[in-house]
Parts: structure tokens; C-alpha cells; sequence
């Protein structure tokens, strides 16, 4: 573990979000098994100290854009699970007033910009978020969250080269849970991750994404400098998913071992290491550590059941939004 | 009037709006200094710099995601996209999330951009720089199609999609880039979904689109020789389409040709043909042709290049075979 | 949706043949209904296009509702049309490699509207076997102004129409009260293979001695047919005549033995069964009838049935009823006999 931070709630709001994450997901599981959840979904589980440190790190006007795995990001950057939930089962009253679904969340109200269907898909909105913030003269910070499968797409390196010239303020973080869907990453991807970005002169740092204190101290000083100008920055994290690449994903010992995946979950979990420490430090003792994942425990059940019973959206719902300055598109 | 040319006109129009909405930046290869290949963004860097005309890498998806992302987060990107055949480069980020983005978040975030490019072949430039592609973007919901046909359209529509909440993607026709016509010294603006009726006729309908206005309105010239009376119309934007203006004068002449740049298949033509017969099908005396590009690559060779276009002597033949009651059967 | 038996309401529509907009020849397969345990295509009754398909595959569709149009455009016609302007269903039973052969084609003329109640049966002009070729705006200023665009046709005026024809039309003398005697008259055409019908004498004859008359059995199935398609009646009286005239009138000769028909006093029929069987004609059309008609004549190893009648006598879906169950009959005595 990383050196100790002294201040107790900022440990204990990371460590009661990564267990909001977690069970988020474990929800969202069950619903997708039960068919209850229409489409489908990708398990953040297992990653939780990436988006939870980054965006502890982060304030509400900072901007983050998401991936196809996103429930984490949206849990780490302030949403609600009612609204979550209320999204995933495409009820009027979800984030995107159901229009969106999983792989669309999204939350500008606390400066996400949502979860992305195609792979890098938002790498050019984040660039582009930054590009704003910069010449509109704010000091928000972007964050563009993506996986290392993402690292194969061309768009990457075009925005991270305008990125460079133009120091935008954005910090590409690449979490690297090792596949790339269904194929080990190492067999993808020529040379190292990092070096891509070095190349663009893009200052790259690699970090254990199961260790939420080493992410978010290094998110810290990387945002503090890109608020300052001296950005783009790029983060490698190094973690590890434990569902498949989706929900559906079950038989996957053909790219992937059972040994593997329990060894990750035994000896790696991200949240019984930092529970761990919380407790060895004298931060929390198991009783309100056990009372907190409780309290987070039935918050979901009850944002689960809420979201059952929720309404849809109206049918005339469906040719709004499409563009802002007529209502109903086809009427 | 004053008469200017259409690449004055759109320069005027950016720089007017550029004055007037701190916002806005124009984004795209060689747009700064060289003012772009066509020389029409010359002198606009000098007014208003490097921050807010800005010259990219040779990076269409790049710059579009980025564009995206930026008008996400609080400004309006202009987006110069050299020609109109690289908007296959930037699908992805124009149509997946750009047009989604408003309907994807159910209604809470949007794309308030503008793609300018054009259309238009015979300059010689050969198959990949000479299509006439606005069919593609038109059949996405969520983006805004305009097709100026004349300095004036370019100048009023060009004011108007900066003003747009909504991604609009405006083609110019490049080889209308010095031709002059009347544009009034003071402000206006034309509203998007309004169709201008060039020429009053009562006996042919003569429906064309950017470029094809001027080829319906040599054609109808050629027929009023003849004793045949053609009305000319310009949609002037497609998405959205003015049906009333185009039904109203169908239902008035019964017989109606449409002419557009696009291929002639699965294109503007066909969609507009459409309507006509859904909605006025019992006015119809004729069936409603489609006149487009030749259904083939573009060709270099002039000779070749010259008859994939439809000329005013073309649409006139067709004008007399509907009006001798001709079934088109071989045709 | 084709009746293609005398017990079914509806038809599974197994596949469309064609798709939509599809250009469609006259006896190109359209698609495939099935009945019961066996599956049948059904043949295009004119050409045109497919347009206006209003059922898809799976589906089980009520026997006379209409499941699509042939139009004369690839883009349809609409809901709206008028009904002189829906296609004309075949029942297709291949019985012979000729491609009008398929059994029983009908062609029913346009009852006045109103005269009809819930009735769904494709029809088609009587004076035409083709679609006038006309402008919509032509046909539907024709329409407005009560003008027939068969007068056109009749006066030799070339198609396509437009319209400055209609002008044209405007100027014709009007052809007295044909159009509108025509407009009630409704007939329908069948086919079917005479060897039922021969078998069977010849077996009655050779196994036992036995002579009938082939009019006989034609009665005895013609008022079984009936009685099917008419299931409220009690008595039914079938007149049997020749091209000269009425030669025999039965009562119910459905429910008495062949040999043994009743025969009473000449009476108002229920239905006339003309034998043309011994003439070169195989078809006619020779007006609004005072009984429903229904001619038997013959066309080399083919019976060529034709059923005549106005839409006051018979609803159309009694008048196909009873023509259906005629040719069913037909082709395979025994069952019915037995």
C-alpha cells in the first residue's frame, strides 16, 4: 500500500464508493440473469480502484468520458443509483430517461459525458472537452477513461497528438485489464502501452489499478499539473475484470483460466486489500466497515426495486430528443 | 444589391458569427494561414488567431471527435472538412456520436456543431474528390442537412447552422466557389426547412439541389421556349425538408422531376420522389422522376466525367417525355 | 386469402413468392398457402407489381380477406382504392401444365356499394381483364366526374391515359345502360379435370350396370354445393337446361339417390345447371342472369365451370363457396357419394 493519507473520510467515502460500485454490479447481475434488465451489459467488478481513485481526485466540474464498461465511472464520479438503475431498465426516470441504456449512461450533471458503445468511441469527446475547457478559459480537467482494447484504434493517436501540441488538459487513463474482449491483450498489442504516448511526448505513467491510494495519489499530482497547463498526461492501470467481457461472456476458459481469475479475486481484490488496510491502520473496524457495506447493501435493493416499478417512458417519447429544437421529430 | 462570390459569402458569414459568439472556433487541415485550398477562410486567422482558427494534423476522425466533444463541453466548433468525399473518414465520430448524443442522453446533452464540405463533380479531381455524399448524413437521424445553391443560400444557411443547437453538415458546391450573386450588405439569416421558389410554372416541377438549381432553372429557360411552363424549387436544406412548398407544387403541375448531385440510387432523389408519391400521388399525372449522378465512381476524364452529371439539356428531354405522357418504361 | 376447401375459414400463409414491388407475370407462383396437411402455391392472377401486402408469413388469414394488390406501379395503390382496382385472387390446385388452368378462377364483378355487407372478395371490372393503364390524377378526375375510363378503352383511345384524355373522354357518347347492367353482374370461372367425373360413370357402369346421367350427378353435387354455401336453406330447387333450354327441374337433388332424382313442376330455381358439355363453347357471359348459372362445358380432358350471378342472389363468398365445393366434388365423386 501506498504511503497513508490522513484524511479519514477521504478513505472511507473511497472505499464505501468502490463497494457502491461492486454492489452496483452484482445488481445489475442478477438482474440481467433474472431477465429482468433488457440487452445487456459489462461487469466493472474487479476494477473499482481505477475509477474510484481517478475520480476521487477529480472535482464535479472535471469532466470524464466513459467506456461500454461504464457503471464505475458513473458510480465514482457522483451518480445516483436510482437514476442508474432506473437507466438500465430503460424507465423514463433513468439519467438518459431510458433512451440510453448501460452502454450509453450518462451524467453531465456531474460532468460525465457519458459511456461510449464503440470502443475509443470517446476519446475524440474527451480531447474535445479539454480543447473547450481551454479556450473558454476554465480549469476543469477531462479524464478519458478506455481499455487497452482500445489502444488498436487510429483515433487515439490523432487526438493524442493534437492533445500534445496543443497541451489540452486531459488525462488519458487506459485501463488495462489484460483483454482485449475476448483476447489476451498481449496478443494485440506490439510494445508497450506507455510508449505510444511517450511518443507524442505525453508524459506516461504505469500503476497498480488494484490499489486505490497508489491511483488516486498519482491522479492527484497529475491533475493538479494539468490544471496548471502541463498537461496531456497518460496512466496505464494495471487491473483486471472479473466477469467476462460482458454478462453473457460465461464460458470463457478458452481465453481465459479459472486459476487466473481466482487468483486476482483472492489475493488482488481491491477492496478487501484497502478494507485491509482500514482496518490495520485504525481508520474503521470491521463492525462499521460490515454496517457500511450494509447501509450501501440495501440502498441498492431499494434503488433496484424502485427502478422495477418505475414507469417507461410515454411511446411519444420516442421522436423527442432527436434534434434540441423540435419536439417531436416526426410529427 | 452587391454581388459576391460564395466563398465571400462564407467567409463572411463565419466571420460575423464568429464576432458575434465568443464560442465559436473553426477547426480543420490548413484553415489557418493557407485559409484553406480554396482560399475561402483568408484573413479570418488574422482576426481572430491561432486559438479560434485552428490547423490540425491530418486527422479527420481526430479533429471530428474532437469537435464533438468541445460542443459538448460549451462551444461551437466549425468544422472544415476539406472535401466532402473525407466524410467517410469521420462517420463514426459525426454519426455515432455526434447525431446520438441528444437522443442518447435523453435529451441532456448536445452537439452544437457545424461540418462545412462540399460536393461536386466535374473539376477533374477523379473519384475521391469529386462525390456528393450529403445522401449518407441525411439518412441519420439527429443531423441537419443544408445544400446552398447560391452565395446568398451560402451566406444565410452558413449563419444559420452556427446558430443550431443541433450537428449540421452544410456542403457547398465547390465549383460554385467564385461564382457571384446579389447578397445584401446587412444581416440576415435564411431559417433551415424553407424552400425557395426560383421560377414560377405551372405545367413540370422542377426540384434541384444545391448545384442541380442552377441546371433545373437552364432547363426550365430551354422549356419556356417550347411553350412548356417549369417551376424551379430549392429545398435548400433536406434535413429538414419543406414538404409543403415541394407537395403544393406538385399537387399544381402533376408532373415533377427531382435533380440532385448525389448517386441517383438509394439517394435524395428516390427520398424526395417518395414523398411526392406518398402524399400527392392523386394529383399525379406523371410518375415522378429521379435525375442523379450516374450511378458510377466518378471519372478523371472529361469526356467521360462531363455525362455522369445531369445537364439542363437532360432535364429538359425528361421535362418533354412526361409532358407527351412518355411511361418510361425503358428508361 | 383463396378458399381452397369447403371446410376452411382461413388460410396459413406459409410464404410470399414474391417480394414487394416485385414485377409479377400472369401464373407466376405469388405464394404458398396451406390447408389442413397439405401446402399449395398460389398463382398471380394478372400481371403487375406485388404492392400493398397487408400479411405476413405466419399468418392465418380469414378465407377472402385481401393480403395484397397487384398494381400497376411498383409504389401500390393504397388503402384507398376503389374496389375495381384490387386484384382478383386464383386458387391454384395444379391440375394442368397450362398456366390458366388452375382451379377455380373467379372474376366477380363490383356489386354496388352498400349492396354487399362484410364482403372482403377481390373483384375486377367485368369489361376488362386488365388494369387500364391511367394517371392517378387522370383516374381519380375520372372517378370525380363519374366518367368510365372503359369508355376510352372501347373507343380505341391508346393508353397510357392522362389528363388530356379525360377531356377526351368527357367528349364520347355515352354508351347507354351497358356500363351500368354490366356493374351487377358477377361471374366466376373454374377448372377442373374431367376424369372424376368419368371414372365414375364408367365404374357405375362397368362394376354395376348402372347408366347415369353425368347432368345427374352434376345436379345431385351442384345442390350439395349449394346447400354447403347456403346452410339456412331447406328445400333447393336446380333447374337443368342445355344451350336451348330448361330440360328437367329437380327438387334437393342432393339428398335423394341419383337414379332417383325428384322431378316437379317448372318452378322458380334456386340455381340453373347448364350442360354445354356437348358444344364447341367453353365459356360465355351473357348478362345479369334472373337465377344464378352455372355452366359445365368442356375443354379436351378439362370441365370449364363458370358460375353467373348478380349480387342480390348471392353473396360473393356463397357464390365462391358454391363453386369451390362444385369442383371439389367434381374431383372426387366417391367421397362425396358415400
Amino acid at each position: 500500500m501506498s504511503a497513508a493519507k490522513t484524511n479519514t473520510e477521504d478513505y472511507l467515502r473511497m472505499y464505501a464508493q468502490m463497494v457502491r460500485i461492486r454492489t452496483f454490479e452484482d445488481n445489475a447481475n442478477q438482474l440481467y440473469l433474472s431477465a429482468k434488465m433488457p440487452g445487456l451489459t459489462h461487469m466493472y467488478s474487479g476494477e473499482e480502484a481505477v475509477a474510484v481513485g481517478i475520480c476521487e481526485a477529480l472535482r464535479v466540474t472535471d469532466k470524464i468520458t466513459s467506456t461500454h464498461r461504464g457503471h464505475g465511472h458513473c458510480v465514482a464520479k457522483g451518480a445516483d443509483f436510482k437514476e442508474m438503475f432506473c437507466e438500465l431498465l430503460g424507465k423514463e426516470e433513468g439519467y438518459c430517461r431510458g433512451k440510453g441504456g448501460s452502454m450509453h449512461i450518462a451524467d453531465q450533471s456531474n460532468g460525465n459525458l457519458g459511456a461510449n458503445a464503440i470502443v475509443g468511441g470517446s476519446m475524440g469527446i474527451a480531447t474535445g472537452a479539454a480543447f473547450s475547457a481551454k479556450l473558454l478559459g476554465k480549469d476543469d480537467v477531462t479524464v478519458c477513461f478506455f481499455g487497452d482494447g482500445a489502444t488498436a484504434q487510429g483515433l487515439m493517436y490523432e487526438v493524442m497528438n493534437m492533445a500534445a501540441l496543443w497541451k489540452l488538459p486531459v488525462i488519458y487513463a487506459c485501463e488495462n485489464n489484460g483483454y482485449s474482449e475476448y483476447t489476451r491483450t498481449d496478443e494485440i498489442a506490439a510494445g508497450t502501452i506507455t510508449a505510444r504516448a511517450e511518443a507524442f511526448g505525453i508524459e506516461a505513467h504505469q500503476v497498480d489499478g488494484q490499489d486505490v491510494l497508489a491511483v488516486n495519489e498519482l491522479t492527484e499530482k497529475l491533475v493538479e499539473r494539468t490544471r496548471k497547463g502541463e498537461g496531456p498526461f497518460f496512466i496505464e492501470l494495471m487491473t483486471y475484470r472479473y466477469h467476462g467481457h460482458h454478462v453473457g461472456d460465461i464460458n470463457r476458459e478458452y481465453y481465459r483460466s479459472k486459476e487466473e481469475e481466482k487468483h486476482w479475486k483472492d489475493n488482488r481484490d481491491p477492496i478487501t486489500r484497502f478494507r485491509s488496510w482500514l482496518v490495520a491502520e485504525g481508520i474503521a473496524s470491521e463492525a462499521e466497515i460490515e454496517a457500511m457495506n450494509a447501509d450501501i447493501k440495501s440502498e441498492a435493493a431499494a434503488a433496484v426495486e424502485y427502478a422495477l416499478n418505475a414507469d417507461y417512458p410515454d411511446a411519444a417519447e420516442v421522436d423527442m430528443h432527436v434534434f434540441t429544437d423540435v419536439k417531436h421529430a416526426l410529427a | 444589391m452587391r454581388e459576391i462570390t460564395l466563398s465571400q459569402a462564407v467567409n463572411e458569414a463565419l466571420a460575423e458569427e464568429m464576432r458575434r459568439d465568443p464560442s465559436t472556433f473553426i477547426i480543420g487541415e490548413d484553415v489557418a494561414e493557407a485559409g484553406t485550398p480554396f482560399k475561402i477562410l483568408s484573413g479570418l486567422v488574422e482576426e481572430f488567431g491561432t486559438d479560434r482558427v485552428v490547423d490540425t494534423p491530418i486527422a479527420e476522425p481526430g479533429f471530428m471527435g474532437l469537435a464533438v466533444g468541445a460542443s459538448m463541453t460549451g462551444t461551437r466548433p466549425i468544422v472544415d472538412l476539406m472535401f466532402g468525399d473525407f466524410i467517410f473518414l469521420v462517420m463514426d465520430q459525426l454519426c455515432n456520436q455526434a447525431a446520438k448524443i441528444h437522443y442518447m442522453s435523453g435529451g441532456k446533452m448536445n452537439a452544437p456543431l457545424v461540418l462545412r464540405t462540399n460536393l461536386g463533380a466535374t473539376r477533374r479531381s477523379a473519384a475521391q474528390h469529386s462525390q456528393s455524399l450529403h445522401a449518407l448524413v441525411a439518412h441519420i437521424p439527429g443531423l441537419k442537412v443544408a445544400l446552398p445553391s447560391s452565395a446568398y443560400e451560402a451566406k444565410g444557411l452558413l449563419k444559420t447552422a452556427i446558430r443550431d443547437d443541433n450537428p449540421v453538415v452544410i456542403f457547398e458546391d465547390k465549383l460554385m466557389y467564385n461564382d457571384k450573386a446579389p447578397v445584401p450588405e446587412e444581416e440576415f439569416l435564411i431559417p433551415f426547412g424553407e424552400a425557395n421558389v426560383k421560377r414560377h410554372g405551372t405545367d413540370i416541377t422542377l426540384i434541384g439541389t444545391s448545384s442541380m438549381v442552377q441546371v433545373c432553372e437552364k432547363a426550365a429557360k430551354i422549356l419556356s421556349a417550347e411553350g412548356i411552363s417549369a417551376e424551379v424549387i430549392d429545398p435548400r436544406t433536406i434535413v429538414p425538408l419543406d414538404e409543403e412548398t415541394l407537395l403544393a407544387s406538385a399537387r399544381k403541375t402533376s408532373r415533377v422531376i427531382v435533380v440532385d448531385e448525389g448517386h441517383q440510387s438509394y439517394g435524395v432523389t428516390g427520398e424526395i420522389a417518395s414523398r411526392i408519391n406518398e402524399k400527392a400521388f392523386y394529383h399525379l399525372d406523371a410518375p415522378v422522376l429521379r435525375m442523379g449522378a450516374m450511378d458510377v465512381p466518378v471519372p478523371f476524364s472529361p469526356a467521360l466525367e462531363d455525362i455522369t452529371v445531369p445537364t439542363p439539356e437532360g432535364v429538359a428531354e425528361n421535362a418533354r417525355r412526361l409532358m407527351a405522357g412518355d411511361m418510361f418504361h425503358a428508361a | 386469402m383463396p378458399a381452397l376447401g369447403m371446410a376452411q375459414d382461413t388460410g396459413l400463409l406459409v410464404n410470399w413468392l414474391k417480394a414487394p414491388g416485385e414485377a409479377v407475370s400472369l401464373g407466376d407462383p405469388l405464394f404458398e398457402v396451406e390447408t389442413d396437411k397439405s401446402t399449395m402455391e398460389v398463382e398471380a392472377p394478372a400481371d403487375g407489381f406485388l404492392t400493398d401486402l397487408k400479411a405476413e408469413a405466419g399468418a392465418e388469414i380469414p378465407v377472402g380477406q385481401i393480403i395484397a394488390l397487384i398494381s400497376d406501379t411498383a409504389e401500390g395503390e393504397g388503402l384507398t382504392q376503389e374496389p375495381s382496382d384490387f386484384i382478383d385472387t386464383q386458387v391454384a390446385e395444379k391440375v394442368d401444365a397450362e398456366p390458366t388452368a388452375a382451379i377455380p378462377t373467379h372474376k366477380v364483378a363490383d356489386p354496388p356499394v352498400g349492396s354487399r355487407q362484410n364482403t372482403n372478395i377481390a373483384v375486377a371490372p367485368v369489361a376488362e381483364n386488365e388494369r387500364i393503364l391511367a394517371s392517378p390524377k387522370a383516374r381519380r378526375l375520372a372517378h370525380e366526374a363519374g366518367l368510365d375510363l372503359n369508355r376510352l378503352v372501347l373507343a380505341g383511345h391508346p393508353q397510357p391515359y392522362h389528363v388530356a384524355d379525360i377531356e377526351v373522354l368527357r367528349t364520347l357518347p355515352k354508351t347507354g345502360s351497358n356500363a351500368a347492367t354490366s356493374a351487377h353482374l358477377s361471374q366466376i370461372t373454374a377448372c377442373v379435370p374431367r376424369t372424376g367425373t368419368d371414372d365414375f360413370l364408367n365404374w357405375m357402369l362397368e362394376d354395376g350396370g348402372i347408366t347415369i346421367a353425368p347432368t345427374a350427378l352434376w345436379a345431385s353435387f351442384a345442390s350439395g354445393a349449394l346447400r354447403s354455401a347456403m346452410p339456412d336453406t331447406v328445400d333447393l330447387i336446380i333447374a337443368l337446361s342445355n344451350l336451348t333450354g330448361v330440360t328437367a327441374v329437380l327438387k334437393n337433388p342432393d339428398k335423394t339417390r341419383l337414379l332417383h332424382q325428384m322431378e316437379v313442376p317448372d318452378s322458380h330455381a334456386d340455381l340453373v345447371l347448364r350442360d354445354m358439355t356437348d358444344s364447341p363453347i367453353t365459356g360465355l357471359r351473357l348478362g345479369p342472369p334472373d337465377t344464378p348459372v352455372l355452366s359445365v362445358a368442356s375443354d379436351r380432358d378439362m370441365l370449364r365451370l363458370s358460375l353467373e350471378f348478380t349480387s342480390d342472389q348471392l353473396e360473393s363468398e356463397a357464390a365462391i363457396a358454391l363453386i369451390s365445393g362444385f369442383a371439389e366434388r367434381l374431383a372426387d365423386p366417391l367421397q362425396y357419394l358415400i
